[in-house]
């Protein structure tokens, strides 16, 4: 079975789960991360979130996955308000993430770091490391399931991480740039990797990245981001001839510079 | 039966790491038992308590990778709790007045006693875990600190049941070379099975990535808390041991000095895995028994040779730095002893093959 056989379109009617931000601020001290976004996912939609450096995307996700409390606004998932919870509660909920900055345990194998992520189902370490196999033969990793993760290259180093988000069984991942430092060839990989992933583990991605041609070939919508405000949302094609795309991405004013100290 | 037999060799092999470590402890204890004077013998066992000591730090330690320097204090907690239920039933009513009535004109047998008292270190450890294992890094080490600091004043100025500064002493000596080797083995099996079981893995998870082992659903207190736990109870068990050992019980036993010589031994062993906590003991006891030999003189044909007292902390001073410098990971560098021995075949703590990767 494809993943063409879905239906495809605008977020309402997919079946499943809803993760929804609304209206989310995030300030430290003065500057203002975040400014009133809102953000939409469905369990079965690939949703692209891009956005120049600073704009706010990296701390999106650390407000959807607890790790970063909104000044304002609500998060919910099935309309169950998600802001006291802490992250390994959201974890438990569905909601699974991967980092900018890769973050595997790196002195652990591949399979354990994929085995420790199915735990808080609370299945038997046999079961989660039934299940690590399976996945790590899915993802192409199998050859490296034995090796300490921080031993890998770029390329595995990022597919292990997907591995280990889709290893809590979640119903949403939020990755945070897959593809950075991935040449073309392993972007290609990931981009059918990725695109597999609703139809093969039912749950929703939410896909940030730089590289256009990822976001292009995976995504069904489009969210742009630009100084911690949504400012633009939609399909791909009316995306990459929105103006004010264009003005954020190539206009002449310079980025904010990435970086802060929060959670990458 | 050949499926049994495969699963027997299956667990003999998931066993290895354990075997070869407590093997060569059988060894010993029987070498010392049968040729060692009673001077080796008393070494010997004094070593195996330390190494249920340093496993007891290590489970903790070494799987969370938070520094505790609090252990001691569970080790006093326990020491004293055997010695009211054990020790000296004709002075006990006047010199510990102030124990409850029930145990003042009680003696209790050694093992239920032993329980008792592991079972209220494990308990302290847990209530201080409640608090403490909220905490990370430095801020763990300087929090465990003050909770060893809190134990020792306390202890040492509750007179009417510590007898304060002062030495307990008569209290029963059962401890044997056996009931160490017993204790130690007990110590380093316990060790294993939980640096296998999932709260054990979960909290090596969380060593490695806080906030990523929070994003797969772990939850950092929890699984510290379990493993703070445990460690309070073995340390517990130390405890017992040397009350029972040495027969003599003062609060300053359980203070700094221990608290820096054990963790010693570990990071000289290696924090990481169970075979450094062991191989870290052995070493040093070694090296510490040869210096204080060393410092009485030996005699070499008509003159005593003999190096000025104090060399041995000079010794470990330079011993710790020169790990510290060259190899910080310890002498076993995170690996778990495998069988067969071969090279560039390292194991990880699950006793899991470690491959290179491609
Ligand atoms: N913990 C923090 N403390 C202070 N400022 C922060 C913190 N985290 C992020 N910021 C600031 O918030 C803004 C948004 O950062 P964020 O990391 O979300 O951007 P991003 O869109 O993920 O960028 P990039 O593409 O570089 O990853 C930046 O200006 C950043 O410096
Ligand atoms: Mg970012």
């Amino acid at each position: 079975m494809g993943i063409l056989d879905l239906p495809r379109g605008g977020p309402s009617g997919y079946p499943g789960s809803r993760l929804i931000a609304e209206g989310v601020t995030v300030r430290f001290g003065g500057v203002s991360a975040l400014s009133g976004v809102d953000l939409e996912l469905g369990q079965s939609e690939i949703v692209g979130l891009i956005g120049p450096n600073g704009a706010g995307k990296t701390t999106l996700v650390n407000v959807l996955t607890g790790f970063q409390r909104p000044t304002q606004g609500k998060v919910e998932l099935d309309g169950l308000d998600l802001r006291s919870d802490k992250p390994f509660q959201l974890a438990a909920r569905g909601i699974s993430r991967t980092f900018q900055a890769g973050r595997l345990f790196r002195r652990l194998t591949v399979r354990e770091n994929l085995e420790v992520a199915g735990f808080h189902t609370g299945c038997t370490r046999r079961q989660a490391r039934e299940t690590a196999d399976r996945l790590l033969e899915e993802l192409d990793l199998t050859a490296f399931a034995g090796s300490t993760a921080g031993s890998l290259n770029y390329g595995h180093e990022r597919r292990v991480g997907i591995g280990r988000a889709l290893a809590t069984k979640p119903k949403f991942v939020l990755m945070d740039e897959p593809a950075s430092g991935m040449n073309d060839a392993e972007c290609e990989e990931l981009v059918a990797c990725i695109a597999g992933i609703p139809a093969q583990f039912g749950c929703g991605v939410l896909l940030i990245e730089h590289n256009m041609k990822v976001i292009l070939n995976a995504c069904e919508r489009i969210q742009v981001m630009d100084g911690g405000k949504r400012i633009a949302m939609g399909k791909p094609k009316a995306i990459i001839t929105d103006a004010r795309v264009r003005a954020a991405y190539f206009g002449t004013r310079h980025a904010t510079a990435a970086g802060g100290n929060g959670i990458h | 039966m050949i499926a049994a037999r495969n699963n027997f060799i299956c667990h003999l092999k998931a066993a290895t790491p354990v075997l070869l470590l407590i093997v060569p402890l059988v060894l010993a204890a029987l070498l010392a038992d049968q040729f060692g004077s009673i001077g080796v013998l008393r070494s010997v066992t004094e070593a195996l308590i330390k190494i249920v000591v340093v496993v007891g730090l290590y489970i903790f330690i070494g799987n969370s990778g938070v520094i505790s320097l609090g252990g001691t204090a569970f080790m006093a907690i326990a020491a004293y709790a055997t010695t009211w239920q054990t020790c000296c039933s004709m002075m006990k009513p006047m010199v510990m007045s102030g124990l409850p009535e029930f145990l003042k004109h009680m003696t209790v047998p050694f093992a239920p006693a032993a329980l008792i008292a592991v079972a209220l270190a494990g308990l302290a450890a847990f209530i201080s875990g409640l608090v403490l294992m909220r905490l990370s890094g430095l801020a763990a080490a300087i929090g465990t600190l003050a909770l060893l600091f809190i134990v020792n004043v306390t202890y040492s100025n509750w007179d009417s049941v510590t007898m304060g500064a002062s030495s307990v002493v008569g209290i029963p000596t059962y401890v044997t070379v056996w009931i160490a080797l017993a204790a130690a083995s007990g110590s380093i099996v316990v060790a294993y099975l939980f640096q296998i079981s999932r709260a054990g893995l979960a909290l090596r998870a969380t060593r490695e990535d806080e906030i990523a082992a929070q994003a797969v659903g772990i939850s950092i207190f929890r699984t510290r808390l379990l493993a703070f736990t445990i460690s309070g109870a073995v340390l517990g068990l130390a405890g017992v041991l040397y009350a029972h050992f040495l027969g003599v019980l003062a609060i300053d036993m359980f203070f700094m000095q221990l608290t820096f010589l054990s963790l010693s031994m570990l990071v000289v062993g290696g924090m990481g895995s169970l075979a450094g906590a062991v191989v870290g003991v052995v070493s040093l006891s070694l090296v510490i028994e040869l210096f204080r030999t060393l410092e009485r003189g030996i005699w070499l044909g008509e003159t005593k040779a003999s190096l000025p007292a104090g060399s041995q902390e000079l010794v470990l001073a330079v011993i710790m730095l020169c790990i510290l410098i060259w190899r910080r990971e310890g002498i076993m560098g995170w690996k778990e002893i495998t069988w067969p021995f071969t090279r560039h075949q390292p194991v990880s703590a699950s006793g899991e093959k470690i491959e290179a990767a491609a």
